[in-house]
């Protein structure tokens, strides 16, 4: 079973490749969950690592406590582990400047740019999922 | 020179080669006064030395003899610096006219007679001038003050606090000046600015007063009220413009003498000059920061609607992607489905698309971002002030209600508060029907609370404006089209300006009543404006 966790705040706009997503593992015998988070008051850290791939929004909830920078540094500073598993999702072509400012390297985090291609995330998610198995 | 004119016109006491060096050392030793000590101090006691050298037992009865001993004072101005103006050498020059005349003996008393009256007219002259020197440096400093409203970039009532202080040191103890602008007729005074933060004022003037302050005259002891203390001890000074009239209202220190002074009639023509520039300089700036607003929205607007289309093209991209069987998705079971709700997701975000296109082409939505800075509760008075009375020149003032003995700090910034007071006051003007109200007042919390009172025509838009400027959803907000309230809310919440709308009934009626909070700047050692 693949469980991925998206940090997202527009999860309408995205449901469509993850439905499709969800079709393809289950046409390959197997199962792709996924948790969606609003805010990042509703991650539960401590479940993180259970996450085969998550999925961050720069732009989070304004009531979010934390933005998708902060998320990422949390991520690299506390659970470095699983930021080959992490991969940004952003409507912002340029991200470059935004990743300098808040401290974070370019190279990384792979970074999804919108529109999302499901094929690009499904081969994302084969990857990480045949690294985590290798 | 004039010595050696002495060396060949008279019979001097010593002989001419003794002359002839000490002419010499005076030339040497004045060279290095002036041009290597490079200093004047001192150079009116060589003189007096030189002068003494040559006349001593000389008969000062000879007309180039009696030259020479007034040269000193017919040319003082040749001594006049920062050291010597103000007192001259009076008593050193007196001493050399009594040395010279006991060395050559007793003359006529007459004589004496004549000499001292030549003394004393050339001294009296020199003190007069020497007056009028110190009054035209004086008022040059004055002015001086004023033009720091150019030069050192503060605020116009700043400049009365700088006037003050300059008079304090004359002696002129001034409690407040505060400027009112009048019609032609002086039948409805409007505060301009002050020295000191204004609650409320009463200015009651007779015909007779009002007639010598049309002719540009200034008057005294006028019925004059600030914050409802009696001001007594006042002069009322007018410049005359020719649409307007400016009064400029000094009041004295209860145990300063009153005095016209003749230094603030030049001092307050330049201050309404002054004023009026300010005002033509907000007017073009308010005209400048229009058009800036306009371009940042436009510019904001479209870069934000770059972002949102780009978020919201997901659904249609994924709809390409089955089309084009991209990963071979055909072949699943629930294909069908999937393109059925893919296809229901991309009409949903292409409504959306359009619902925002549709609120962009009507209003573009975006302040600037401002830099905040604490200021005082006065110079938000000032700003909100100029601009109340720019766009209701006929409103009645806006009441205050501070504590002047506390100097809180309000985190802010003054163009922020330039387009929200003008956003939100154009709008009371533009939907008020006749009532028009506005409250500055300073809560013993310290919270700065503007209050903007307004009378209404349609109740139901107003039911609505008040729920959207209480919406703690900002999307929400964005999609109205009416009273400018998502730029409204935008700016305020860039400032931490807290917003409050709510319906009151005052005198049988109903208002619409916006609240700006304004909270204590934490940090207060940030620069105070």
């Amino acid at each position: 079973m693949k469980k991925i966790l998206i940090i997202e705040n527009e999860f309408q706009s995205m449901i469509a490749p993850i439905m499709v997503l969800v079709g393809q593992y289950k046409n390959l015998q197997e199962e792709l969950t996924y948790k969606v988070c609003v805010k990042s008051q509703e991650v539960d850290w401590d479940g993180l690592p259970t996450y085969n791939v998550i999925l961050v929004d720069l732009s989070l909830a304004a009531k979010s406590e934390m933005d998708g920078y902060a998320i990422l540094n949390k991520i690299k500073a506390e659970y470095p582990d699983l930021i080959s598993r992490t991969a940004v999702i952003t409507g912002n072509g340029k991200v470059e400047e935004a990743f300098k400012e808040k401290g974070i390297e370019m190279d990384e985090f792979k970074v999804f740019t919108k529109p999302l291609k499901y094929m690009l995330l499904k081969e994302f998610i084969d990857e990480v999922t045949a690294e985590k198995t290798v | 020179m004039f010595g050696v004119v002495l060396l060949f016109a008279v019979d001097l006491a010593l002989p001419r080669p003794i002359y002839v060096v000490v002419v010499f050392v005076y030339v040497i030793v004045s060279f290095l006064l002036l041009w290597y000590w490079k200093t004047r101090r001192y150079s009116h006691i060589l003189d007096l030395c030189l002068i003494l050298l040559f006349l001593f037992g000389v008969d000062v009865g000879n007309c180039f003899c009696f030259a020479f001993l007034l040269f000193p004072l017919i040319s003082r101005g040749v001594y006049i610096d920062r050291y010597t103006y103000d007192k001259f050498f009076i008593p050193e020059y007196i001493i050399l006219v009594v040395v010279v005349d006991a060395s050559f003996g007793l003359q006529n008393i007459l004589f004496y007679v004549f000499q001292a009256l030549v003394v004393v007219m050339f001294a009296l002259l020199y003190w007069m001038s020497v007056q009028r020197m110190k009054d035209d440096k004086r008022m040059a400093q004055m002015l001086d003050k004023a033009d720091d409203y150019f030069l050192a970039q503060i605020k116009s009532y700043e400049v009365y606090k700088k006037i003050i202080e300059r008079l304090s040191i004359e002696g002129v103890e001034v409690k407040s000046i505060t400027c009112f602008e009048c019609d032609s007729q002086i039948q409805k005074f409007h505060l301009v600015n002050s020295s000191y933060l204004v609650s409320t004022f009463f200015l009651n003037l007779n015909t007779i007063e009002k007639i010598h302050l049309q002719n540009g005259d200034s008057i005294s002891d006028v019925d004059y009220m600030l914050d409802n203390v009696k001001q007594k001890r006042n002069e009322v000074y007018s410049v005359v413009q020719p649409s307007t009239i400016f009064l400029f209202v000094v009041v004295y220190q209860p145990d300063a003498a009153i005095l016209n002074n003749p230094d603030f009639e030049p001092l307050f023509l330049r201050m309404s000059r002054i004023i009026t520039f300010e005002r033509v300089m907000r007017e073009k700036r308010d005209s400048t920061i229009q058009d800036m607003i306009k371009k940042s929205r436009f510019v904001n607007g479209a870069t934000n609607v770059m972002h949102f289309i780009k978020n919201r093209l997901t659904p249609l991209q994924t709809l390409v992607d089955l089309a084009k069987n991209e990963g071979d998705v055909k072949k699943l079971d629930n294909f069908d489905e999937i393109l059925e709700k893919t296809a229901f997701s991309a009409q949903r975000e292409i409504n959306a698309i359009l619902d925002k296109a549709e609120y962009l082409l009507n209003k573009q939505n975006n302040p600037f971002v401002f830099i905040k800075e604490g200021y005082d509760a006065h110079t938000i008075f000032e700003v909100l002030s100029s601009i109340w009375s720019n766009l209701l020149p006929l409103s009645d003032k806006i009441v205050v209600d501070t504590k002047q003995e506390v100097k809180t700090l309000y985190e802010s910034n003054i163009e922020g508060l330039e387009i929200l007071f003008s956003d939100i006051i154009g709008n009371m003007n533009k939907y008020a029907k006749n009532y028009l109200s506005c409250v500055f007042k300073q809560n013993d919390n310290s919270i700065l609370t503007i209050s903007f009172e307004n009378d209404f025509g349609n109740s139901k838009d107003i039911e609505a404006l008040i729920n959207d400027v209480n919406n703690p959803n900002k999307d929400a907000v964005i999609y109205r089209t009416s009273y400018g309230v998502a730029n409204i809310r935008a700016i305020s919440d860039n400032l931490c300006v807290g917003l409050l709308a709510s319906l009151v009934e005052k005198d049988n009626r109903e208002l619409y009543r916006l609240e700006l909070n304004f909270k204590p700047k934490k940090d207060e050692e940030n620069t105070n404006h």
